[in-house]
Order: structure tokens, then C-alpha cells, then sequence
């Protein structure tokens, strides 16, 4: 059980990480601002950590772009990460990047574009790659396959694990009425890597990721279900704003290992 | 569906959430509701993270930053994701605005510099030993920026307090080796117009009245620890910086 790293919240975080097990690095993090570099890495050598990224637009229908999975390979090595994980989505196309994680529409199609990117960043980055699926708010007409279809299908065709977030499916579940545990139940025993738990906010009637609240009870409520059938390597608890409530953080932590420990075999 | 024809598709959406409209046919049957609050988040997102990096100046817009900060989405859209990129777009949009505090130009230079400064890579700044024995070579270190204001911002920038007296200050923003944050200081008109000289390597001989008058060179050191300098024996060109 661990936390996302964020360099803006360190000194707050350093005196805590022996409550925790590991960190989650976001390697764009390391990359894009390398005067926070050395605090990340002195952390990553204190304790195990793994390894996210927010920068690749993997479901963006072009090739990859190798400079960035160049510096992503280069991180991953300094950092010594297990395994790197990645959002099914696309955040730009040449010459915009709006830095947001947007949905693909769910067709056969995307999925087999999304594998062959992925085929390119795993033979760069030289460690296993997981697929983190995301918070949705409108749907394409021309998708063709349900949510869990679609990632099954991602992850298939490009032998990648998954990083699922639990908030995202929460909201998911609740925005998109469908049965968050019926999702659980159709992947496949081994597939889930890693799990991603936070908290966001209601807007207009529609459950919005934020990932600055407390975890809500739901998805404490998932993840018990879903230790009951996978066996993920890392469960991180993520906050990107509103550190200054890192107790409530804690808190959370708390009852995150509460929920592993009753579910430990 | 085709790399072409999905690549095409994510452009009249990306263009959609970056303008508020467009996107055209082929965002036929997406619920337009919904588009629009991802452009809400999308922004509010793109905006946080300028806001993140121009503390002082959003302070010194006050009500008026949510008016601008629209206005300059519409015209700017995002051409890359980090925050120091958005911040400086943020900047040159602001350059062209009227009607803002006569004060804001400078603020905003020196919040980008120091954005820029925290953003490159750390390095060593090493200076030449005691006694300086030969020739030295010294400039202005790379990332350091130089900024003449009618105001003194400094209260602005160090604590958002909007106590701008107005008087001429000369300003220099520099990032310390070791510090992962751009600062900034004042220094005197004299010591500005020589930095202003420095922006290459310039040579000082040994019986140069710099490196002879030990005040000075003392000066010199000062300036490069803070990373604003940096100086290096002109014989053996060690690297540095």
C-alpha cells in the first residue's frame, strides 16, 4: 500500500513515507521539471516504488513519439521500476496537447491501434507495461463495445497488464449506469497489476475525478471485492491537490491496509 | 476506423475542448452537454497549472483572472502539457493586454524566468580557485535574467502582497546551484549595466582591476554561488555550468 509522489508535497510526505510501503512515481514528473529530480530519486532508493506516466497519449493514432519514450526508458532504469503503467486514452494530436485524459471510441479498430502503439513503447521501455483505464463523461456513437470489452480486448492484443482505478470505475459505474462489480467480475484471474484508489466531487449531477477528497466508501467497498479475486501488486492511494489535509490521506491509507489485511489468505 | 480517420476525429475533439465549439461533423452524436464539461475541467486544469507557476501575477489580476484567463484560451490553445510551457504562452498573452496593472509585465518576467529556471536541469557551478592565478573568463550564467522595473514587485513576488511602491528597481533572477527554485534580487544600477555586458564569456586578464581588487573578486564569488554568474580559468576552459 503506498501513495502517488508528488514533488510539490514532499516536505510534507518525507517525514511520513516509513508509514508506507511504496511510492507511485509519475515519471513526466522527473522528466519535465529536473530540478525536482534528485527528491524523487532520493525517495525511490529509500523505499520500493513503481512506476505511472501521464504524458504518452497512447491512444493517439499516430506513432509514438521515441524522444519521450527515450527519457520515459531513461527514468524507468534510474528509478529501478518493476513495472510501468500508462492511461488507455489519448490526451493530444500533433500540435495540441490539452494535457486531459480523453476516451477513445470503443471499437475494434482503436483497440488494434492502441496495440500496435503499445507494441513500440514495450520494446523501448524494456519492462512490463500496464493500462490504467479512466474516468469517462460522454460516449462516441461509434463505439461498438462495452467499457470491460473494450479493455479486455486492449489488454489481449497488447499482453499488457492492468492498473485499474478504482475511483474511475466507481464514477464510471455511477455516470454510465452500469454495475461497477459486474466489470470486476469479467477480467481475467491475473490481469490486474496494480490498483488506483482517490477521491473527487459531484458536478451537476455527475461524479467528477478530482483527486483531492477522501476515498469514498464505494470504492473501499471495491476494492474489498476485488482482493477477493485478484492479486495486485500495489494498491496506490492518489491526491494531487489539497495536501495540506494529508492526515485525511493517512486515514485512508489506514483503512486501505485494514482491507488487505482481512483479505489475506 | 483507420489511423487517418481516428486521428481525425481526435483533432475536431481536442479542437472542440481548446475553443469551446467547432469540431463540426464529425463530432456528430457525441452529447454536447458533456463536451462542454470537459472543456470546463480541461481548462480549469490548463489553468492551474499556469496558476501554479504565476502565483504572483493572478494574485496582482485578482477578480480579473478568470475573465482573462478564458479569453486567453480561446486565442492560445495548448500546444504542450507542462505547466512552465502554458505559463509562458500566459505571458506573451498578457504582454498584449491592456488595462492591467502597470506593474504586471514585470511580475509576470520574472515569475517565467524563474519558471524556466526551476525547469532545466540542475548543474555544478564551479569557479576558479584562490588566488586567482592566470586569466579567467566570466558570464552571466545561462537561465539568469536581467529585468529594470519601474516598480518594486519584490513584496509581489516573494508573498503576493500587493505593496508596489513605485520606484526603479533592478532585478536579477537567478536559480542557486543546489536550490530547485528560481529566486530573485536586487542589485544596483552599476552591477546591472555590467551584467547586462556579460552575456558571453568575457576575458579578464590577471592584472585585471576585477581580480586584482580581492573586494571584488569576493563580489564575484558571491554572484556565482547565487547562480548568477559563472567563472572559469581561461587556460584550461574547465567546464561549468
Amino acid at each position: 500500500v503506498g501513495i502517488g509522489f508528488r514533488p510539490e508535497a514532499r516536505g510534507a510526505l518525507e517525514p511520513r513515507l516509513a508509514e508506507l510501503d511504496t511510492v507511485e512515481i509519475v515519471v513526466d514528473d522527473l522528466i519535465s521539471d529536473p530540478a525536482q529530480r534528485d527528491g524523487a530519486l532520493a525517495v525511490c532508493r529509500r523505499m520500493p516504488s513503481v512506476a505511472h506516466g501521464v504524458g504518452l497519449s497512447i491512444g493517439t493514432a499516430a506513432a509514438p513519439d521515441v524522444r519521450y519514450l527515450d527519457q520515459v526508458a531513461r527514468t524507468l532504469e534510474e528509478i529501478g521500476a518493476p513495472w510501468y503503467s500508462e492511461h488507455l486514452a489519448f490526451t493530444k494530436v500533433p500540435g495540441r496537447d490539452v494535457g486531459q485524459l480523453l476516451p477513445l471510441p470503443r471499437t475494434p479498430a482503436a483497440a488494434e491501434i492502441v496495440a500496435e502503439n503499445l507494441a513500440a513503447v514495450r520494446r523501448h521501455v524494456g519492462v512490463p507495461v500496464a493500462l490504467e483505464n479512466i474516468s469517462y463523461y460522454f460516449e462516441y456513437p461509434e463505439s461498438t463495445l462495452g467499457e470491460a470489452e473494450f479493455i479486455g480486448l486492449v489488454l489481449r492484443e497488447s499482453g499488457c497488464g492492468l492498473l485499474l482505478d478504482l475511483e474511475n470505475l466507481y464514477l464510471n459505474a455511477t455516470n454510465h449506469r452500469y454495475e461497477a462489480r459486474d466489470f470486476i467480475d469479467s477480467l481475467a484471474p491475473g490481469l490486474v497489476k496494480g490498483v488506483h484508489v482517490a477521491g473527487g466531487v459531484q458536478r451537476d449531477g455527475i461524479l467528477v475525478d478530482t483527486h483531492d477528497r477522501p476515498v469514498p466508501e464505494p470504492v473501499f467497498e471495491l476494492l474489498d471485492y476485488l482482493l477477493k479475486r485478484q492479486a495486485p501488486d500495489s494498491i496506490i492511494l492518489e491526491r494531487d491537490q489539497e495536501f495540506e489535509r494529508l492526515d485525511e490521506v493517512f486515514d485512508d491509507v489506514t483503512r486501505l491496509r485494514q482491507i488487505v489485511a482481512s483479505n489475506a489468505p | 476506423m483507420r489511423r487517418e480517420e481516428l486521428l481525425r476525429l481526435q483533432a475536431a475533439l481536442v479542437e472542440r475542448l481548446c475553443r469551446a465549439a467547432g469540431g463540426g461533423e464529425a463530432l456528430r452524436g457525441i452529447d454536447a452537454g458533456r463536451l462542454d464539461l470537459v472543456a470546463a475541467l480541461t481548462h480549469a486544469k490548463r489553468v492551474d497549472k499556469i496558476r501554479s507557476q504565476l502565483p504572483a501575477t493572478f494574485a496582482a489580476l485578482g477578480e480579473r483572472a478568470g475573465e482573462l484567463a478564458l479569453r486567453f484560451a480561446a486565442r492560445h490553445p495548448p500546444l504542450d502539457a507542462h505547466s512552465v510551457a502554458n505559463a509562458l504562452q500566459f505571458f506573451r498573452f498578457l504582454a498584449r493586454e491592456r488595462d492591467c496593472p502597470p506593474f504586471l509585465p514585470d511580475v509576470c518576467y520574472c515569475e517565467v524566468a524563474m519558471a524556466c529556471l526551476g525547469a532545466r536541469a540542475a548543474a555544478d557551478a564551479r569557479t576558479v580557485s584562490t588566488p586567482v592565478r592566470g586569466a579567467v573568463e566570466i558570464r552571466r550564467r545561462p537561465g539568469a535574467r536581467l529585468r529594470r522595473c519601474e516598480y518594486d514587485i519584490r513584496p509581489l513576488l516573494a508573498a503576493q502582497r500587493l505593496e508596489i511602491e513605485k520606484r526603479t528597481v533592478f532585478l536579477v533572477v537567478c536559480r542557486p546551484p543546489g536550490s530547485p527554485f528560481g529566486k530573485v534580487f536586487e542589485i544596483g544600477e552599476g552591477m546591472f549595466e555590467v551584467l547586462s555586458e556579460l552575456g558571453r564569456w568575457h576575458v579578464l586578464e590577471p592584472d585585471d582591476e576585477w581580480l586584482a581588487d580581492e573586494s571584488t573578486l569576493a563580489s564575484l564569488r558571491r554572484f556565482c554561488e547565487l547562480g548568477i554568474l559563472e567563472m572559469r580559468e581561461a587556460a584550461t576552459r574547465c567546464a561549468s555550468a
